[in-house]
């Protein structure tokens, strides 16, 4: 369905830049953008919120789940993530991806979550750096080891497992995520290299 | 750790089982997202925008309800005709009524009769002043503002206080064979029905030499034309009616003190005439006097409105933008329009110099 096409355009449009991005014409096979989506929705288009309910649901639940490890807490902050987005709509720009807007919405309240549960931070435990081995890594199929992988990534500190999470879930980028999070990318990077080895020597 | 192990990893945690959001919360989200969507708020500017027309909307008009001139004062000058307040009413119940036919006989009479001076000149000093005490006492001469505030009197009060006055008075005025001094055409016209009353004594409801506007015959009497005080004839040439002080006698009551107030202003001019003149003639002297002044009042009030015209403001914003054409056309308007007494006075002396 070629979305872009049932975008109504509205006469209140602030820019003429948004505007065109709603109206360029898409091809059939190709389905809108998340920007565009989120556009839609904003210009009062609720199917547009659909798709995008979609396409990020799952991923922001699993996100949180295994952010702050506690299922319940995960689903209410999975609700006030979207009502957030709802609530911004009219204030979005496609400045940045929707997967990176959104996401950073979801990152900084489950921190706030967490530092609430958790004051003290343990980001800073880098002195064991985990080898994880030379061995390249066999394609993970087995459900066990899927299984020890989570275990594994719950039991890295929040901030590790939370840039891990970004990259896996949100497919972010190292310079989204140090967005989101307020660092540096090279902080975002080491972060994310201590993890997985971690994460590596766990399969073992 | 290099890239391929990395893309192992996060793929893995991709695949690895975890929650899905339930059915429920998925519809409660989306019921929300709707319910919003549909209710749009209006953009920000569109506001602001509202503010903005608001706001000028609002010294638009304090800036027009600035120039508004003030209701002007009812005039008291207006005369009192036959269509007035509460005498056509005075008119319409009076039960004096009906005698048109002596009344009209009686104005036949009073046409005949010589001048009013002409009685006083052959009476002696004594019956000189006591006409003219008898004039003062029973002026029917009002000033013009009570007249109408006699008119906004309740009707049953003017009609009862007219006819009480020409039952009462009638007869003894007719005894007394005093002739009575001009009734200010105002006055006659005002009770013009009570006066044929006493339609048998030779009365003159005749006033009217002076005014346009007789008596009528019979009611509903015709709206009399406008009042003009000025004496057509020589001031001696009302006819005494003897009535028609009996037909205003009731009015000193109401107009006592304003009948004084009346004579004050009017003194000057009474001042002015010359000696030997009379009384009568004093009373007529006293009605254009009144209205002179109420004449001078109105120049005022108009005076003051054209200070206050507008087109001095356009002349002034005209000559702050230069614009010459455009003062050219103000100042010609504004003298063909505007006495230069009513000019400011720093336009009156750049632009109408003496």
């Amino acid at each position: 369905m070629n979305y872009a096409a049932a975008i109504q355009p509205c006469f209140w449009e602030p820019t003429a830049t948004r505007y065109r991005e709603r109206m360029t014409p898409t091809d059939a096979n190709t389905a809108p953008s998340d920007e565009q989506l989120m556009l839609a929705y904003a210009s009062g288009d609720v199917r547009a919120f659909d798709a995008l309910y979609a396409r990020f649901a799952t991923r922001l639940l699993r996100y949180l789940t295994r952010l702050v490890k506690r299922p319940s807490v995960a689903e209410e902050l999975f609700q006030d993530t979207w009502q957030r987005a709802i609530d911004a709509r009219s204030r979005y720009r496609p400045t940045a991806r929707f997967a990176a807007w959104l996401f950073r919405i979801a990152h900084h309240l489950a921190i706030d979550h967490i530092r609430r549960e958790q004051p003290q931070s343990d980001d800073s435990v880098l002195a064991h750096f985990p080898d994880g081995g030379a061995a390249p890594l066999q394609a993970i199929e087995d459900e066990a080891q899927l299984t020890r992988l989570i275990d594994a990534l719950e039991s890295l500190p929040a901030e590790q497992r939370a840039v891990v999470l970004l990259r896996a879930e949100g497919e972010l980028t190292l310079e989204e995520i140090a967005e989101t999070m307020n660092t540096g990318r090279e902080t975002i990077k080491s972060r994310l290299r201590y993890a997985l080895a971690k994460l590596k020597e766990a399969l073992k | 750790m290099n890239e391929r192990d990395e893309n192992v990893l996060l793929d893995a945690v991709r695949r690895a089982p975890g929650p899905m959001p339930g059915a429920a919360m998925t519809a409660a989200i989306r019921a929300r997202a709707g319910a919003v969507a549909r209710r749009r708020s209006p953009p920000v500017w569109l506001n602001i925008a509202a503010g903005v027309v608001v706001l000028v909307g609002a010294a638009s008009w304090l800036r027009v309800a600035d120039r508004v001139p003030e209701p002007l004062a009812p005039r008291a000058s207006t005369p009192v005709t036959a269509t007035d307040g509460a005498l056509p009413d005075a008119q319409a119940t009076a039960p004096e009524m009906d005698d048109v036919p002596a009344f009209e006989a009686s104005r036949s009479a009073a046409a005949s009769e010589p001048p009013i001076e002409q009685p006083l000149a052959d009476a002696g000093p004594g019956q000189i002043n006591k006409a003219e005490a008898r004039s003062e006492s029973q002026r029917p001469v009002v000033a013009v503002d009570d007249l109408a505030s006699a008119r906004r009197a309740p009707a049953g009060d003017a009609d009862s206080l007219v006819a009480q006055g020409l039952r009462s008075d009638a007869p003894r005025e007719a005894a007394a064979g005093a002739k009575l001094e001009a009734v200010p055409p105002s006055v006659s016209s005002a009770i013009q029905t009570p006066a044929l009353e006493t339609a048998q004594a030779p009365m003159s409801v005749d006033a009217p030499p002076l005014t346009e506007s007789p008596v009528p015959a019979a009611p509903p009497a015709p709206p009399a034309p406008p009042v003009s005080f000025a004496p057509r004839e020589p001031v001696g040439r009302m006819s005494a009616a003897p009535a028609a002080p009996a037909s205003v006698s009731p009015l000193p009551s109401i107009a006592a003190e304003p009948v004084a107030d009346s004579i004050a202003p009017a003194a000057a001019v009474a001042s002015s005439v010359p000696a030997g003149s009379s009384t009568i003639g004093l009373g007529l002297d006293e009605a254009q006097s009144v209205v002179a002044l109420e004449r001078m009042r109105e120049a005022a009030r108009d005076r003051t409105k054209a200070a206050h015209d507008p087109r001095f403001d356009a002349l002034r914003e005209a000559l702050a933008a230069e614009q010459s054409a455009r003062v050219d056309a103000l100042i010609a308007e504004l003298k063909r329009d505007v006495l230069r007494e009513s000019w400011p006075a720093d336009l009156a002396d750049r632009y109408w110099p003496e």
